[in-house]
């Protein structure tokens, strides 16, 4: 073996060559060096790892931390998406708010011990929780758990029932529950080892209906991008509104003076296949028309860069518009803040279906007030936009995500009591 | 377990009455005499609170029957459990409780007993390497906390037993668990109960119980 070692980072794992701007991309703090993982340059080269020449190298690895629990919201919303991300749906067994609340405190006591760089209590394999490479457990409310606690008079109104669409083609399980676990984390091991350990803990209160599994690169798309690439290659997320503006605030969180869910949020999350062996039979203008935007750049139709506003009166020397009017992005286009939404997506990879692919988006979009964003929206995209024909929505949920928790508290204790 | 009947009771004593609300058994009571010092009893572990007094049925050596200690009058302790959690198990099985205990003060505490509202009788428990075999049992001189020191109570290592649940231990709820140092100090704490399905040694019964598995 007299070929050098080589220094594996853990996230370069995840994100070949793209450490620097990966760690600009998941804004966590590493500190000035990259960590490396010693046992894994050992595994990739059958010897011991040699002293490093370069200053950056460490010689034990140095765990990434979770996104703090405790906080005015809760984490996984506003923190930078990881690369991996697990919903869950769950039904509690028994309709009691004795029971609500065990689940709430069970997972309050694990994510809190996990975001502090511990492993949960009862844990048997605490060894796999020294990686937490970003965790974020955030946890969601249906609405008619709600209605089965007898606590229909708790449920703010923005919680509305999504109606369903003329595109909608659900196919089981990907439906309602009564409860939502999402863990975000960019270590593999870490998300299984926390989904195991979560359902483990609930697995007598609770039933699992599904488990979605979502990805996306942690490295911009482009430089300077907040978004990321789907499995169509299309840029999705450049219209978010970004953490710590205003915006995002009013975009985001419930409206003040709620009683029960204070600093809370609504969720959506679409199953959505992409029928991706028509889409490719388009050429490439084809497919941008559709959209609105080139794939490579993500710019709008008719302007440079991905953040140029999208020119929706340009018409062409035809005197057509530039962005036809049944194009993804005029349809999906939100004109004022309380229309916006915050798009997190993550890819899926299902495997083969009847001789398919089975993948698509986890669409998942946190918004104050679904009525005047998300509803509208999927009304005027079920109803003309040119995009349907090569995606199908199979699956749809929407939770309440209840507000931060401080030490000594527990989600949603109030409103469960 | 038939033989063994529910010895926690309360006589509304001054001292004991805050120390009983926090276990879950506050409010008058019939009045009850206090075990004898040095009277046989059923099942070592044993804890009565009377008249502000507590007493332990203990067996200190192997093979004995366990008798009523003197008595102490109850009074408070500065032990702390850390991470305390127990095991979910139904009502009629046994279960045990873990975590850390921790010793803030200048000299050793010893931990002799423990009292549930959720079982009969508590044991103070340690795995032994039996001719190969880890096998637990009672730790007769209970456990010693050492000064500015920390004890730990684990699955396969020291641990507090429920003998007898008279109540299930649900997930996700907590549970009373109030220990006894050997000077009369009691003190409560709420660890979580939590699905678990590990650290099934075998048990070595030195209780003089039978039919215990």
């Amino acid at each position: 073996m007299s070929e050098p070692t080589h220094a594996v980072t853990r996230r370069g794992v995840l994100a070949a060559g793209g450490a620097a701007l990966l760690g600009a991309a998941s804004g966590l703090a590493v500190g000035a060096s990259i960590p490396v993982d010693s046992h894994a340059a050992t595994a990739s080269t059958g010897a011991p790892p040699e002293p490093s020449s370069t200053t950056t190298v460490q010689d034990s690895a140095s765990p990434i931390p979770a996104e703090p629990f405790y906080g005015q919201y809760q984490s996984g919303i506003a923190t930078a998406p990881t690369a991996l991300c697990t919903f869950v749906g769950l039904d509690l067994q028994r309709a009691s708010r004795s029971d609500a609340l065990a689940v709430m405190r069970l997972i309050t006591d694990d994510a809190a011990r996990l975001a502090a760089g511990s492993a949960p209590l009862a844990d048997t394999e605490p060894e796999l929780t020294t990686n937490p490479a970003g965790l974020a457990i955030t946890v969601g409310i249906g609405r008619q758990l709600l209605d089965r606690l007898d606590l229909g008079d708790r449920i703010p109104p923005e919680l509305a029932p999504i109606p369903g669409f003329a595109t909608d083609r659900f196919e089981r399980p990907w439906g309602q529950t009564d409860l939502m676990l999402q863990v975000g984390s960019n270590d593999a091991i870490t998300v299984a080892h926390v989904l195991r350990m979560l359902t483990k803990d609930l697995s007598t209160l609770t039933s699992v209906r599904w488990m979605q599994p979502g990805f996306r690169s942690v490295s911009p798309p482009l430089p300077g991008s907040h978004a990321t690439r789907n499995l169509m290659g299309q840029i999705d997320g450049t219209v978010n509104p970004q953490p710590g503006t205003e915006q995002f605030d009013q975009v985001v969180w419930l409206p003040d003076g709620q009683q029960w869910w204070s600093n809370g949020t609504v969720l959506v999350l679409r199953r959505i296949r992409m029928l991706l062996d028509t889409w490719e039979e388009l050429d490439r203008p084809t497919q941008e028309t559709v959209i609105g935007r080139r794939i490579d750049t993500g710019a709008a139709l008719g302007v440079v860069s991905e953040s140029d506003d999208v020119p929706f009166d340009a018409v062409n020397r035809a005197g057509l518009p530039v962005i036809p009017l049944d194009a993804h992005i005029r349809v999906a286009h939100a004109s004022t803040s309380a229309e916006m939404i915050l798009r997190r997506p993550y890819s899926y990879d299902a495997g083969m279906r009847h001789g398919a692919n089975d993948l698509g988006l986890l669409f998942a979009a946190y918004t104050r007030d679904p009525r005047r964003s998300f509803i509208p929206m999927q009304r005027r995209i079920a109803t003309s936009d040119a995009f349907n024909r090569w995606n199908t929505t199979i699956g749809s949920a929407s939770y309440l995500i209840p507000g931060g928790v401080r030490d000594g508290e527990i989600l949603a204790e109030r409103a469960f009591a | 377990m038939s033989n063994v009947r529910t010895r926690l009771r309360t006589a509304g004593a001054v001292v004991g009455v805050a120390v009983l609300a926090s276990i879950g058994i506050a409010g008058p009571a019939s009045a009850h005499d206090a075990p004898k010092p040095g009277t046989t009893c059923d099942m070592s572990g044993t804890a009565e609170v009377v008249h502000g007094t507590v007493y332990v049925c203990r067996n200190l050596k192997d093979g004995q029957q366990p008798r009523w200690d003197a008595g102490k009058k109850v009074t408070t302790t500065a032990l702390t459990l850390s991470d305390g959690w127990a095991k979910a198990a139904k009502k009629g099985d046994m279960s045990a409780a873990f975590g850390t205990l921790k010793n803030p003060t200048s000299k050793p505490i010893r931990v002799i007993a423990a009292i549930s509202p959720a079982s009969t009788v508590m044991q103070l428990h340690e795995v032994v390497d039996k001719d190969g075999e880890m096998v637990m049992q009672q730790k007769n001189g209970g456990f010693v906390i050492p000064a500015g020191g920390s004890f730990t109570l684990k699955p396969s290592g020291n641990h507090i037993m429920y003998m007898d649940l008279t109540k299930a231990l649900s997930a996700g709820k907590t549970t009373a668990l109030t220990l006894i140092t050997d000077e009369g100090g009691l003190v409560t704490f709420k660890p979580l109960i939590k699905v678990f399905s590990g650290g099934n040694e075998s048990y070595e019964d030195t209780s003089g119980m039978p039919g215990m598995h």
